[in-house]
């Protein structure tokens, strides 16, 4: 399947921030899980997804960040979310995610929360 | 489970202890949220109370006959199971060892099969028949752990698939208002196209334009395709609609589940199919939004047209000692074709001028607006009134589009004595009533102003206007007008008869009973061309 979607990461502070750039579908929710986990197995538990070029998510990338914030209920982590387009917005807010993660305006504003 | 401080003294109390494991086994078993994690720990619990590290779980799929082993520390193990599974519930088997020595496969609630193969003890001891009860029993527990997490797992299933159609819905609503506010046609495609592709968790999608059976434009998300997956993709699901001349058709590619791809449900085509409407709905919305706007724009240029051409026309006609005059002007829409006017002239004669341009709306008034200026020009100097209707032609010819012409009917008038010379362009007679109360119709001139520029003379005749007599300059808006679907008209001669018939009139009376007597005629039917008149009566 050819997909657009790139995915980039750093540590900050602990913090892993995971920036994605494209349709987050199966292709996209896969390459985040990846990617979460690789720094997850080494002990990462604040992550910090940026959705600013994100504009489109479908349920299946939805059922992979349900995975990524099942794994960090397990270790007692914390997962915000920043930059949401307001069609995600609520679509998160109706799927349940806000329940277990946060949102912020920005992966600053996230940086802080994670303080 | 610490062994070392725990009293085995009594078959009781080891009973009691067992228990007890088996309720805390169950506990944890039951809070395990995969399988592999399920099975890793029913091993340590059982590795607990049997003392016994080579615990191997394998399960095999419904209908299958490969077992797979989700834990194992002896893979090899799986040789001792069966390929076919009895029906029924558990079974227990003794093996004959050396390594292995037992067997329990149970059914599991989704109807795969569980097995559980025990290896040797870590004291090299042989099982009671105690712990060969034991591991049957633990085994039962792990098959009920197994159903509580299948039944956790289709719960949330559940609840995700009810939310994801609670999304679908209210994205569905939401695109319809968002859409709505786009005004251009491509972002609209653009932004339908991607919820489309969302709520039906397709893998990509694509718009095509068509006109006359070609392709004009497509637009793709997430990525560009190529033609041969447009067509040959087996996964796809379209829906089209035709607007101004194209074919539009969405197509959605591709229906994603975790992992993999497949075909779409019925319910996706019901989701495009309504999307499809919705974007076809915002696009006339939009397309009547913009006629009306452009219907006021227009209707605003007109107005502000119909101010100049108010302008041109005179508001108050000057006074002639020893003639009355009166004229009007009654415009069929905001902008009319037809003028008329009085002007003094340098000499203190008095051109007066009727016109006709073919057609309405800003396209004749600015005709209209060339004739007036040209004609105000022309009559400041001095001038041979068929010579100057030559010129006037002229100008008119390059002045006008082709479709556009201009009858009109010229008369200079002399007060002092009378003398009243005329060149009509090609348009209605004009009446004149000689002393005697006759009615000649005047003729003399050329053709229509503006149809042709080939230096055809007009001729000009002259007449006197002696007291009492009456001149009467028209548009064809009179004896043309007519009755709602009737082609019956007023005609020339009704309006020749009315001519003579009323000379004791005023010419204000006589035009405004000349107009009630049209109205009356046509039955209230909307005036279909402008209507002008001008009356000249000498006095004295």
């Amino acid at each position: 399947m050819n997909n657009d979607f790139k995915l980039k990461s750093e540590l900050v502070n602990d913090s892993l921030v995971m920036k994605a750039s494209g349709y987050v579908n199966n292709v996209g929710g896969e390459t985040i899980v990846k990617e979460f986990e690789k720094h997850f197995n080494n002990g990462t538990t604040n992550v910090i997804i940026d959705l600013a070029d994100s504009k489109v998510v479908n349920s299946i990338g939805i059922s992979y960040l349900l995975e990524i914030i099942e794994k960090l209920m397990e270790k007692k982590g914390k997962l915000i979310f920043t930059n949401l387009d307001s069609a995600i917005d609520k679509s998160f807010s109706i799927m349940g995610i806000f329940h277990f993660a946060e949102k912020a305006p920005s992966v600053d504003a996230a940086l802080k929360m994670m303080e | 489970m610490i062994m070392k401080n725990v009293d085995f003294s009594t078959p009781t109390k080891r009973l009691a202890l067992h228990v007890h494991a088996l309720q805390e086994g169950f506990d944890e078993l039951a809070n395990e949220n995969s399988v592999s994690r399920l099975a890793e720990r029913f091993a340590k619990i059982l590795s607990g109370n049997l003392m016994t590290t080579d615990i191997n779980v394998f399960i095999r799929p419904p209908g299958g006959t490969a077992w797979k082993a989700v834990y194992a520390r002896s893979p090899e193990s799986a040789v001792e199971l069966p390929a076919n599974g009895k029906d029924g519930g558990l079974q227990f088997t003794r093996l004959p060892g050396p390594n292995f020595f037992a067997c329990v496969i149970t059914p599991l609630s989704d109807d795969s099969t569980c097995a559980v193969v025990l290896g040797n003890k870590l004291d090299r001891s042989e099982y009671s028949d105690f712990e060969f009860l034991l591991m049957q029993l633990f085994v039962q527990l792990l098959a009920n752990a197994y159903s509580a997490l299948k039944n956790r797992s289709r719960e949330k299933e559940l609840i995700f698939s009810l939310n994801h159609r609670i999304v679908q819905l209210n994205s569905l609503i939401d695109t319809g208002i968002q859409i709505s506010r786009l005004e251009k046609d491509k972002p609209l495609l653009l932004l339908g196209l991607e919820r489309a592709v969302a709520i039906t968790n397709a893998s990509r999608g694509c718009v095509r334009i068509e006109a006359d059976g070609k392709a004009v434009e497509s637009l793709h998300f997430p990525s560009e395709m190529d033609d041969s997956y447009y067509r040959e993709c087996p996964h796809k699901i379209s829906s089209e609609f035709d607007f101004n001349g194209f074919s539009y058709s969405i197509s959605v590619f591709e229906k994603e589940s975790r992992g993999d791809c497949g075909p779409f449900e019925p319910t996706d085509e019901l989701l495009l199919a309504s999307l499809t409407r919705q974007i076809h709905v915002a696009m006339e919305n939009h397309e009547l939004h913009q006629q009306a706007l452009d219907k006021q724009k227009m209707e605003q240029e007109l107005a502000v047209a119909g101010e100049i051409q108010r302008n041109l026309l005179p508001d108050t006609l000057p006074e002639i000692p020893g003639y009355d005059l009166y004229g009007i002007n009654i415009p069929t829409k905001e902008v009319g074709g037809d003028f008329y006017d009085c002007m003094p002239l340098p000499d203190g004669r008095f051109a007066l001028i009727i016109a006709d341009v073919s057609g309405k709306g800003i396209p004749a008034s600015l005709l209209v607006n060339s004739f007036h200026a040209a004609l105000h020009s022309f009559f400041e100097n001095d001038f041979d009134l068929s010579g100057m209707v030559q010129k006037l032609n002229r100008v008119i010819f390059h002045a006008s589009p082709m479709n556009k012409f201009i009858t009109a009917f010229f008369a200079v008038l002399d007060p002092a004595t009378g003398e009243l010379e005329y060149v009509s362009a090609g348009h209605n007679p004009a009446f004149i009533s000689t002393p005697e109360e006759k009615i000649v119709q005047l003729h003399t001139g050329g053709v229509i102003l503006g149809m042709m520029n080939m230096e055809l003379p007009f001729g000009s005749e002259k007449m006197t206007l002696e007291p009492g007599q009456r001149f009467f300059l028209y548009t064809d808006g009179i004896p043309e007008a007519s009755k709602l679907d009737d082609d019956i008209m007023y005609e020339d001669e009704t309006l020749e008869q009315f001519f003579k018939d009323h000379y004791q009139l005023s010419p204000k009376d006589f035009v405004t009973r000349l107009l009630d007597e049209v109205f009356e005629f046509t039955e209230g039917a909307p005036q279909s061309d402008d209507i002008t008149a001008l009356y000249v009566k000498r006095m004295s």
